[in-house]
């Protein structure tokens, strides 16, 4: 504490990528000089006597001039501005003549005061820098377009000659095109090309980089191919595996989970309530759509504007739920404008992002300091997403109800269920008779809607504390004993039970009341028998003595909402917040009359239903009410004698046909477009000049005309003159499989990106992928074909010091997985792994239990169960307040907004992750159990056997993991640790037990004192295993592919 | 900081790389700085050599004499009412449940307030305390027993004032989410003193995740290592911190020892820089294991503290945390944020009335604050330490009453002024900065601008506000946001 922090940037613990300060700094400088000055930058040779503007001057220029000297009118200094050829030569700069230029006089003077720029603003340019801008202007100072900005072209590769040829002799493999333009820098950096990674080495990286699961999790015919490949590594041999890959379910998942990142996807919709957000049926359409043999074009039409497209589909419409994932802000008194023009800006700034990998978001508040974009085009731009429905509504509709692609065998088991219990239904007598009701009436607005089924749907005004009153009549001779309300999820409330936001009701009084006309003469018995009478009206309270419910939140049991009287904004009442399934699922409440009413003649009566609860809009969204006549229904009811059939028939019916209500985008009609301004300083209520959809001048199609909508926008994105959205697609797909983009700032292709490595690839890819229909697999599996990516991973010495970071793929990809393949993989060597596509979302084990956001309650983490536990990781329930740890530590994207790429850090947090937590323990444990089946079941008594049989069982998990043979160092260090915890385990028995999860051990017949010797030695062989196995699941090449 | 002597004479070769890795971070993971990367480069190695901070472009920045090693943020989330606790205001008195002056709402938009409320005295008493004399409110009497100590603040404004927004606003200087936080930043720039221990770590109490939830200590577009670690009261302090059980340390211990042997013999193979930190990071996280469970262990602390903070081991509450923060400062700890949820005083019910729940937190949160400086000072750590103590923004000087019953007092949101308070850290103390106008509605007097208090805390913290940025998707983002016109408030400071 006390001696100043000295070389720490970041302390190791929390280093970016484990960096940590070199000690010697010389070495480095040395090593970086030669590096920058040896005419090589990031792989590229200049010439030395030619200036390149947009790679040697642009970047100059950007970085120390153009904030201040540029394309924002509204902050521009000293009238200049040097990012054109006019601003520059109006006076400062004349062509030709360094000498003669202020600007070079500007940077170079002594005179503080003058300098340019000013010490406020950043360093003095270095000397090299003056240099090329002196030569830059001395050879006439010209300017070219943004690289990006020019349509790629089509270029031919390079011919690799045989001079080429590495000094070893060997000739260079080249198998596509991309290896032509890779091979061409790679030599002329001095450098060769790697050898090929091995065959094992391949499929794995192969299944890794294109299903984000380990090749045994695969099917038997990719089993076979992949048995090919190996016996004969060819590749014709390679590409039938590839092909077989590509076209997995496993592959749509895998990404997906890119798309949902673009998509900033989450289950819940975000700021400080972060309610539940029902979108996964967009989700499971993303994956169906990669699934499918649609083009990257079409699908990206279908989510920008799907709605828009002649004659939608359904699934169309369901596309456009992409923009729907924006966040919605339902804290009391916020002003839903403000976050509705968020959102569309939102949309916006996603849109030029994902597709265009522009950066627009600056020039809300001010034309764009780097790149082509004014203020007013952003807001000509705003207006293309500023015509939809949707309004940050505490509802966030506008919606489409779909019919969610369910899990076949979840919907075959039900039926089968309902089938079964209908056959048992016979014997069971109808114990509840529904009612009809004659009246249905509200104290604060509500209305409602009396549906076939005779249910009471409300609907309309949401007051804050409501009543509803509905009137029954029944003939003479009924009796009442219990009455049992319905609480039914409906799609007009989001398949929920309550009309609030979340869907939630509190129930806080129920009374019945008998409707006498002749209240006189009765009026003192019914007294007696305990009936009050309300006052000022011809009504007399039936009170309840008890109830039951088939489910209540805590402290919220239908029981205390029989009081006869209730305190306004009490605490009592009827709740069904469920762990599992929230409010999403049918409950009922039984209440029992203190005496059955007989009517003996016919009678009306009314029900009412009070919601005023301290929390606002509590109430029930769909009910039912019916009564019986048993005695004692509600003692029956909670033995389960109450009509039990009935009630799982109905709960089973519901889950199978439950439709969900997805947002989605919608256009307003026409009369009711609403009109866009600028905002100045970005501020919604700050009105400039009205404006009108637009293309932005620099980047609008000289090719086509396009309709200046959404629809007309996404067209545009694809027009065959656009810049950029074909490189921005080949790029980022080409950096998910090779660690880095061709250009690396993925996010940004303006100005302040980083030039591509290789441009003329870029370029051919790019022209490729457009040409060929935009097919995305296509695209991947030239990639993966290419002798460039089939290398072996091994840095050599020369590539060390040449290049470091891989820009010139000297050598193959060696990439850290991503949050979900850490997950997955490991789950899937373990054979835990399960492979049910689409649904709902899950809850796999997590450390954090329970969240409570502000105002809107909380939420548990109820852990899924069976399979669920084990789905792949993009079924995770993903609340954006608080993401799933192992995800979040392991660099997912925070899905607030648009991600185009992750950030890979390596932290001890991790570690913690992939060795202690649950899920991992649980892989251990289960790769463990697999491992020592390994050899049988047998004892052994021959040590030598024995040895013998260690060493597979442990040559078994390394290979399982790594997919490579294990080797004889790595035996004998895991030999030596499980021998050493055997050692600990053998007279540590209970710890042994715990290891393997046995926690209660004493109540599960698992209690290790009671076990014999042979099990005994068991239970310490697999906890001693299961150390083992969490080591090989934290092994470097585990989590790298 | 290397463990293994194995691999050192390695490190002038792979110390290229890895500086490229690094590069690779702030090149290109402060996405967009690629273009300029020889230019970068070169600044960032030439000046590497003389000036520990160049990551962060510090490029010869004036820094403070003595600036503040450590932050502890307190932050009340809901909002206190000043009214109440710092800014007595006796016309307001005077004028209590009178109309408030029409020129006053007109076009004003409130979170609650509809139509022309009632002006609300304060509803409890002030007095002067200290030497300074400074008018403090009689709820919080510990607080006020540092009156010498404290640089009281009673012009802040914000722009929001919805909670969420401006909380993210005041933490993250941007009121959407997305942005880096306070502590990210300062982590950012500073980097942390203990290396067994995150550098920004955060702790909640009160019930509830503050509005903004974890996005208010989020990195933003900062790299993941400086988001605030979450130290939760229940179960792990940092998530997984503990072995599995039934894994002994020892046998964790040879694991990692094989884990690392096999992870070397990998290295040897294929050479890639990011297997070492990887051996690294696992080393890191066994220190980890015990020193995140000894510094959160306040039971051996000793009977008379956990007293006069009101701790009680094993429980969770707001005392308990401002105890951690002390322990965790004086491990190294750069930037340690506390929230305490249930400030937000609307006087719609018993739960947010002025009688009850805010003399309940005035309860549970002034005796802490007040234990928090007296140890802090006891300890010589105030100089070096800065406590914050605030809300996202204030309450406005009329009487919410949304039922329009007037059976629970409260006050609604109100962005246009509001009352913080620091001390230590380079703050001077027994003072008191800026003035509202006779009602308490807005500023008068010096206004502070939450983003002038951003630069000025980075300030005292010995980082330039304006240069301390991340170049992120084409725009240089700053904590104190794009414009320059956030300026130190140099007056606040000693």
């Amino acid at each position: 504490m006390k001696s100043p922090v000295k070389s720490t940037f970041m302390n190791l613990a929390f280093s970016i990528i484990g960096f940590s300060w070199p000690r010697s700094r010389t070495v480095v400088l040395t090593v970086f000089l030669s590096l920058c000055f040896g005419g090589v930058f990031e792989g590229r040779t200049f010439a030395e006597d030619s200036v390149d503007f947009n790679l040697q001057i642009r970047p100059i220029l950007s970085r120390h001039c153009i904030s201040c000297h540029g394309p924002d009118e509204g902050d521009r200094q000293a009238d200049l501005r040097l990012d054109t050829f006019e601003g520059a030569t109006d006076y400062a700069i004349v062509p030709g003549d360094a000498a003669g230029s202020d600007v070079i006089d500007r940077i170079t003077t002594d005179d503080d005061e003058l300098r340019m720029p000013p010490a406020d603003h950043g360093a003095a340019l270095k000397l090299e820098e003056m240099e090329l801008l002196r030569k830059w202007i001395d050879s006439g100072a010209n300017y070219a377009v943004h690289w990006s900005f020019v349509p790629p072209q089509k270029k031919t590769p390079p011919e690799i000659r045989n001079s080429a040829t590495a000094v070893d002799g060997s000739m260079p493999r080249v198998q596509n095109s991309i290896d032509n333009f890779i091979l061409d820098r790679v030599h002329s950096a001095g450098l060769k090309q790697n050898p090929a990674a091995s065959p094992l080495v391949l499929v794995r990286r192969a299944s890794l980089g294109l299903t984000g699961l380990p090749p045994a999790a695969h099917a038997a015919p990719v089993q076979e191919s992949i048995g090919r490949f190996i016996g004969q590594p060819t590749q014709p041999h390679f590409e039938t595996y590839v092909d077989q890959l590509l076209q997995t379910p496993a592959y749509a998942e895998h990404w997906a989970s890119v798309w949902l990142d673009l998509a900033r996807y989450a289950d819940t919709c975000g700021y400080s309530g972060d309610e539940r957000r029902d979108i996964w049926p967009w989700r499971d359409w993303l994956i169906r759509s990669l699934q499918s043999e649609k083009s990257y074009r079409d699908l990206s039409i279908e989510m920008l504007a799907g709605d828009l497209l002649p004659n939608a589909t359904m699934d169309q419409k369901l596309a456009t739920a992409f923009h729907r994932n924006t966040l919605a802000n339902n804290e009391g008194g916020t002003d839903d404008e403000e976050f509705r023009v968020i959102a569309v800006k939102d949309r916006l700034s996603t849109t030029l992002n994902a597709w265009m990998g522009l950066t627009v978001r600056c020039a809300e508040c001010h034309s764009h300091k780097y790149d082509p974009i004014s203020q007013q085009e952003y807001y000509q731009l705003f207006d293309f997403f500023n015509h939809t429905v949707d309004a940050d509504n505490r509802d966030d509709r506008p919606k489409l109800e779909v019919h969610p692609i369910r899990n076949p065998a979840n919907v075959a088991a039900l039926e089968a269920k309902i089938g079964d219990l209908q056959k048992q239904l016979e014997d069971e007598p109808e114990v509840w008779e529904i009612l009809r009701p004659e009246e249905m009436k509200s104290r604060n607005g509500t209305r409602f809607r009396l549906l076939d089924d005779d249910s009471i749907l409300a609907f309309g005004p949401l007051p804050n504390i409501e009543e509803y009153a509905f009137t029954f009549e029944v003939p003479a001779g009924t009796t009442i004993a219990a009455i049992r309300l319905e609480a039914l999820p409906h799609v007009e409330h989001d398949g929920n039970v309550g009309r609030s936001p979340e869907g939630a009701f509190v129930l806080s009084q129920i009374r019945l009341a008998q409707i006498n006309d002749e209240v006189a003469g009765d009026k003192k018995e019914d007294k007696e028998a305990g009936a009050e009478e309300e006052t000022n009206s011809n009504e007399v309270i039936l009170p309840f003595h008890d109830a039951a419910n088939d489910f209540n939140q805590v402290n919220r049991h239908a029981k205390t909402a029989i009081k006869p009287t209730v305190k306004s904004g009490g605490r009592q009442g009827w709740g069904v917040n469920h762990p599992m399934t929230g409010y999403r699922a049918r409950h009922e409440a039984v209440f029992e009359l203190k005496k059955p009413f007989e009517a003996k003649s016919a009678t009306r009566f009314k029900v009412y239903l009070l919601h005023d609860p301290p929390w606002p809009r509590l109430h029930l969204g769909c009910v039912r009410i019916s009564i019986c006549d048993v005695p004692g229904a509600v003692v029956k009811y909670n033995n389960k004698e109450l009509g039990p059939i009935r009630r799982q028939i109905t709960a089973a019916v519901v889950e199978r046909d439950a439709p969900v209500r997805v947002p989605v985008i919608q256009e307003r009609q026409k009369k009711y477009r609403r009109e866009s301004f600028v905002m100045l300083r970005g501020n919604f209520r700050s009105k400039g000049e009205k404006v009108e959809a637009k293309f932005p001048e620099a980047f609008a199609s000289k090719s086509d005309a396009f309709s200046t909508d959404r629809l007309g926008l996404s067209r545009w994105l694809f027009a065959d003159d656009n810049p950029l959205t074909a490189r921005v697609a080949v790029n980022r797909f080409w950096a998910r499989l090779m660690g880095l983009g061709i250009v690396e700032t993925e996010e940004d292709f303006g100005t302040q990106g980083t030039p591509p490595s290789h441009p003329e690839l870029l370029d051919y890819l790019a022209v490729e992928f457009r040409a060929g229909d935009w097919d995305v697999r296509k695209l991947l599996k030239k990639v993966v074909m290419s002798a460039t990516w089939q290398q072996s991973t091994t840095l050599s010495q020369q590539a060390i010091e040449v290049d470091p970071r891989n820009r010139l793929l000297s050598r193959g990809p060696r990439v850290r997985l991503s949050a979900e393949v850490v997950r997955d993989q490991a789950l899937s060597v373990a054979g835990l792994l399960s492979n049910k596509l689409y649904g709902e979302p899950v809850y796999p084990p997590n450390p954090i239990k329970r969240v409570v956001n502000a105002f809107t309650g909380g939420m548990t983490w109820q852990e899924s169960t069976g399979e669920d536990r084990y789905r792949r990781a993009i079924y995770t329930f993903l609340k954006r307040s608080a993401p799933h740890p192992l995800f979040e530590t392991f660099d997912m994207a925070s899905r607030d907004t648009c991600s185009m790429r992750r950030q890979t850090t390596n932290t001890p947090l991790q570690s913690f992750m992939t060795l202690n937590d649950v899920t991992f323990v649980e892989a251990a444990r289960a790769l463990a159990a697999k491992m020592l089946e390994v050899g049988g079941d047998d004892d052994i008594d021959d040590e030598n056997d024995s040895v013998t049989r260690l060493v597979q069982q442990i040559s078994f998990g390394l290979e399982k993991a790594t997919y490579l043979p294990a080797q004889q160092k790595q035996i004998e260090v895991l030999t030596r640790l499980y021998q050493s915890s055997l050692d600990k385990y053998s007279t540590d028995l209970k710890a042994a037990a715990e290891m393997m999860g046995h926690e209660n051990a004493k109540d599960s017949g698992l209690d290790p004192e009671k076990m014999k010797a042979p099990q005994r030695a068991r239970l310490a062989q697999r906890a001693s295993m299961t150390v083992v196995a969490n080591v090989i699941l934290n092994l470097d090449i585990f989590l790298n592919n | 900081m290397k463990t293994n002597s194995d691999y050192l004479s390695n490190e002038a070769r792979v110390a290229a790389a890895r500086l490229q890795t690094r590069r690779h971070f702030f090149g290109n993971c402060s996405i967009g700085l690629g273009g300029l990367a020889l230019s970068q480069l070169m600044a960032g190695i030439s000046t590497a050599a003389d000036d520990t901070d160049s990551h962060t472009g510090q490029h010869g920045y004036q820094k403070r004499a003595k600036p503040a090693k450590q932050v502890i943020y307190l932050h009340m989330a809901g909002s206190p009412p000043q009214h109440e606790l710092f800014d007595y205001k006796p016309e307001l008195e005077k004028r209590n449940l009178q109309e408030c002056p029409e020129e006053l709402i007109a076009g004003k938009k409130f979170a609650f307030i509809k139509g022309r409320p009632k002006l609300l005295g304060p509803v409890f008493p002030f007095e002067r305390y200290g030497k300074s004399g400074m008018q403090l409110g009689k709820k919080i009497p510990h607080i006020a027993a540092h009156a010498d100590e404290l640089c009281l603040v009673k012009s802040m404004y914000t722009d929001q004032f919805n909670h969420a927004p401006a909380q993210l606003a005041l933490h993250t200087g941007t009121p959407q989410v997305g942005g880096a936080s306070f502590g990210s930043w300062a982590t950012y720039g500073l980097g942390s003193e203990n290396e067994n221990l995150p550098g920004y770590m955060v702790m909640v109490s009160g019930g509830n995740m503050p509005s903004a939830g974890k996005n208010a200590w989020g990195n933003g577009y900062l790299p993941g290592v400086f988001q605030g670690v979450q130290c939760r009261s229940e179960g792990d302090p940092i998530l997984y911190v503990s072995n599995p059980k039934g894994m002994s340390r020892d046998i964790r211990r040879e694991s990692l020892d094989a884990l690392n042997q096999l992870n070397r013999r990998e290295y040897e193979l294929f050479r890639d820089p990011e297997t070492l930190t990887r051996i690294e990071q696992y080393e890191l996280a066994f220190r980890m294991q015990t020193a995140v469970p000894e510094v959160m262990d306040i039971s051996k602390e000793p009977q008379n503290v956990l007293e006069a903070y009101g701790a009680e081991p094993g429980k969770a509450s707001f005392a308990n945390n401002c105890l951690l923060a002390r322990r965790l400062v004086e491990q190294g700890v750069r930037f340690v944020q506390l929230f305490d949820w249930g400030w937000d005083i609307h006087g719609t019910g018993k739960k947010d009335d002025m009688h009850s729940q805010f003399v309940k937190k005035c309860k549970e949160g002034d005796q802490p604050i007040g234990a928090l400086l007296a140890d802090l000072k006891q300890r010589g750590m105030l100089d070096e330490t800065l406590v914050i103590f605030g809300g996202e923004f204030g309450r406005t000087p009329m009487v919410e009453n949304r039922n329009g019953k007037m059976d629970f007092i409260g006050r609604d949101h109100h962005p246009d002024c509001f009352s913080m308070w620091m001390a230590g850290g380079g703050f001077k103390s027994g003072y008191v900065h800026g003035a509202t106008d006779e009602l308490g509605y807005k500023v008068a007097e010096d206004g502070v601008s939450v983003k002038d208090f951003q630069a000025t805390v980075l300030h005292a913290l010995g980082l330039d506000p304006h240069r301390l940025s991340f170049l992120t998707q084409g725009l240089n983002q700053r904590l104190i946001g794009p414009a320059n016109t956030p300026q130190v408030v140099h007056d606040l400071l000693t």
